[in-house]
């Protein structure tokens, strides 16, 4: 290889048809110190394969093993190269997702990588990879980039201001063509506006692909669901963000639960989060303490486009992985006394 | 599926076999991605072209270049006559995998450039590091799918809008682009099939593109060009229909 990793291209999950590769560093960490050792799975950024936006996920994984930690990038079912492979215990997208993700960490336990595990994502990712550290106590710490939270009054002081700064916002309403007028004057009476945190799941379209190519034409397996007319279970549905008490309770969980949580946001989901400490802001019953490293990148566009945001991403998260402690609170205090003993 | 590994330590080369369903024919096909922000959006089109192609009854290998998706390297690194040659191993490690020695080569936008130089060399012999052996392939036919027909044009449009220059290198759309690449592009003209006449070719154009008379023109959106902004590109289901029906006539 070209670096100081190597890179294993692997088939896995039910049928070997969920593809990922391993990167794993060339002098990994042995004896007592991998028991603090974590390996980071990388989980698709919508419907961008696993290199990721401008191979992002790739850049990662291959920093991550310059610091000899093991970092794995897969397909979840119906994205990139995987397949999707339907059985009787997945009853939707969201059930495959979570099947998928449970697959490639037991792939994992499998293979000679250290047992714990950092979920990473970018946007949907970022999402399922929170909803997968809910519900698996293998995984210990989370990085979300771009993750969906709820507005708050201080997003839409920002919303507003921003809008009234711009020309065309003007222009609209001498014409009695914005949203703000229509909605004063009634014209727009009964037009529903844009639900919060309603979010498209990546996979939408799947089914017209499929139906529009022939039947087969995504190479699944198995069946479930309704059948659509290309004889293919039709997946297309919309996810919400789950209500902000609900968020709460989970994000503390986590937190009880000693998960490390990197959450990164970048200036380029505008009308979604617009200043630095709005997740904070969202969620302002949770006790984060010293479990929580918040970013923004308000130079950054939500794929890191330019070469410079995507560095300055990549450092970040190696430098998060690398200085985050992912053992219990009672490890760690462990520790402290170690070194307070040490210091006397 | 099988995902491989090709090229050594020097030049891994990231490849994946797809094997025929069904009754099998005697050829197998080579896919060839464009470079690029154009390959992240055709992905999921070339995934199911592949796979549809496997359907059909051939064995289908799909692989990255050398600086480009799961493949070794770094995108500074790409160099057209790089991804030839990558191209060519990737055939002859093909033909090495099923026992066929006859391969159709199918490209898209750059890969399309790529595809037909390597179908070109394809009598040359290339050693296949998996079994050691040296062996050539026989072109048994060419796809351009929406080539770029004026490099010059392409290499001036990175040029101009590209988001920054490092190290030499034109970063256009999250990508990087040497200076010595951009020159290889400058250089790629009107898009021609192979000089054998055995090699049977086909052109297509999507209707965005000025097609030339010899191209077959399918009214679509291209897949190598963000759709909405789903970060991907859109599925031709006319176009990949198209290619899987006359590859496999």
């Amino acid at each position: 290889m070209t670096g100081a990793w190597t890179e294993r291209p692997v088939a896995f999950g039910p049928g070997g048809s969920l593809i990922g590769v391993l990167t794993s560093p060339s002098t990994p960490v042995t004896g007592d110190a991998r028991s603090d050792q974590v390996t980071v799975v990388l989980v698709n950024a919508g419907i961008v394969h696993r290199i990721g936006p401008n191979r992002l996920y790739v850049s990662v994984a291959r920093a991550l093993a310059d610091e000899g930690i093991h970092a794995f990038r897969f397909d979840l079912s119906g994205i990139g190269d995987s397949v999707v492979h339907w059985d009787p215990s997945v009853a939707d997208l969201t059930a495959m997702t979570d099947r998928d993700i449970g697959a490639a960490l037991d792939f994992l336990d499998s293979s000679d990588v250290p047992g714990r595990y950092v979920l990473a994502g970018l946007c949907s990712g970022a999402d399922q990879a929170f909803r997968a550290a809910r519900a698996d106590a293998r995984i210990v710490g989370v990085a979300m980039i771009d993750p969906d939270v709820h507005r708050t009054r201080g997003f839409r002081a920002r919303q507003v201001a921003r809008q009234l700064g711009r020309g065309r916002t003007w222009q609209k309403v001498l014409t009695l063509q914005h949203p703000w007028v229509r909605r004063a004057v009634g014209a727009d009476e009964g037009a529903a506006e844009p639900r919060d945190g309603i979010v498209a799941d990546s996979r939408d379209g799947l089914a017209a692909d499929s139906a529009s190519l022939g039947a087969g034409a995504l190479g699944g397996s198995g069946s479930a669901g309704s059948e659509s007319t290309s004889g293919y279970p039709e997946i297309i549905r919309v996810t919400t963000l789950p209500p902000r008490g609900e968020m709460e309770r989970a994000f503390q969980r986590l937190v009880d639960r000693d998960v490390g949580l990197l959450c990164l946001f970048t200036g380029g989901l505008e009308e979604r989060y617009n200043y630095r400490d709005q997740f904070l802001d969202a969620y302002p019953a949770v006790e984060f303490g010293d479990r929580l490293t918040l970013a923004y990148h308000a130079e950054a566009d939500h794929t890191f486009s330019h070469p410079d945001a995507r560095a300055r991403t990549v450092a970040k998260i190696r430098d998060w992985v690398r200085s985050t402690s992912f053992r219990s609170a009672a490890a760690r205090a462990d520790d402290d006394q170690t070194v307070a003993s040490a210091t006397v | 599926m099988k995902p491989l590994m090709l090229g050594g330590r020097d030049r891994p080369v990231f490849a994946l076999f797809t094997p025929a369903e069904g009754p099998r024919k005697r050829r197998s096909a080579l896919i060839c991605p464009p470079l690029g922000q154009e390959y992240v959006r055709a992905h999921r089109s070339l995934a199911l072209l592949g796979r549809q192609l496997s359907r059909a009854g051939l064995d289908v290998m799909r692989f990255d270049y050398f600086g480009t998706g799961d493949s070794g390297g770094d995108g500074e690194e790409v160099t057209l006559d790089g991804c030839v040659g990558d191209a060519r191993l990737a055939a002859a490690e093909l033909a090495a995998m099923t026992g066929v020695d006859r391969v159709s080569f199918v490209g898209l936008r750059l890969g399309a450039t790529i595809a037909g130089r390597a179908a070109r060399e394809s009598g040359v012999r290339v050693g296949t590091p998996s079994d050691g052996a040296v062996r050539s392939v026989r072109a048994g036919a060419l796809v351009g799918w929406d080539p770029v027909e004026d490099g010059a044009a392409y290499a001036d449009l990175i040029r101009e809008e590209a988001d920054a220059v490092r190290d030499g290198a034109a970063h256009w759309r999250g990508f990087p682009f040497s200076e010595s690449l951009l020159d290889e592009i400058a250089d790629v003209a009107a898009w021609v099939p192979p000089p054998s006449p055995r090699a049977r070719s086909l052109a297509i154009a999507s209707q965005c593109m000025r097609g030339p008379a010899n191209f077959e023109v399918i009214a679509c959106e291209p897949c190598w060009t963000e759709q909405g902004n789903s970060g991907h590109g859109a599925v031709p289901a006319p176009v990949i229909r198209r290619i899987v029906e006359w590859v496999a006539a």
